[in-house]
């Protein structure tokens, strides 16, 4: 079955990526002086490398790609899928009420870990996924 | 849905590591099988008794409640 996904050496470029995340941010504070706006420039920067890593590793291929490990990746998109519309309900009408609703860095990042976490659970046949 | 994956595998003293490089998946989607957590397509499923030579509806058997 053909797949529409990065190589599986796009795993190591996205954790590297997603590496770089937490090391942007240290190194420019380190070289330039810090103020306000650059402060939130780098948080900016270091999103982008976190989203960008955490994609390219839910994104790529497997190193066995065959039928169940895609059956356990749309399970878990699915997942996700349902736990972004659980936390959007819960933000914007529960005990925060709108505080985190000005990102979608947050949704996302939750929504990658929600499917992170299916997939590995499903895969490793820890779950059977009912 | 019953398999008797595990048992025919046994029988022909095949292991699950060498199932899954003749059919082309993962151990892991061979465990799972066997295991009933995840029900093959028909052609993994054709794939599997043309290799172990043992039709597909004794390997895979369909119970009462399949058909609700």
């Amino acid at each position: 079955m053909e797949s529409n996904l990065l190589p599986n050496s796009f795993k190591l470029i996205g954790v590297a990526t997603f590496g770089l995340a937490f090391l942007t941010p240290i190194v420019i504070g380190m070289v330039s002086p810090q103020s306000w706006e650059e402060t939130e420039s780098r948080r900016q920067i270091a999103q982008t490398f976190m989203l960008l890593g955490l994609s390219a590793l839910i994104l790529s291929k497997e190193k066995i790609e065959d039928e169940f490990i895609n059956a356990c990746r749309l399970k878990a998109f699915k997942v996700a899928f349902v736990a972004g519309i659980l936390y959007y309900l819960q933000d914007a009408f529960g005990t925060y009420s709108g505080a985190l609703l000005n990102s979608s860095f947050y949704l996302l990042v939750m929504q990658i870990g929600v499917y992170c976490v299916i997939f590995y659970l499903l895969k490793s046949g820890l779950t059977n996924g009912k | 849905m019953v398999n008797r994956l595990k048992a025919c595998r046994e029988d022909q003293q095949i292991t699950q590591e060498q199932l899954a490089q003749l059919v082309g998946v993962s151990r892991q989607s061979i465990i799972s099988i066997e295991k009933g957590h995840y029900v093959p397509t028909s052609v993994l499923a054709l794939k599997i008794s043309s290799v172990m030579k043992i039709r597909v509806e004794d390997l895979f058997v369909l119970e009462e409640s399949d058909w609700r």
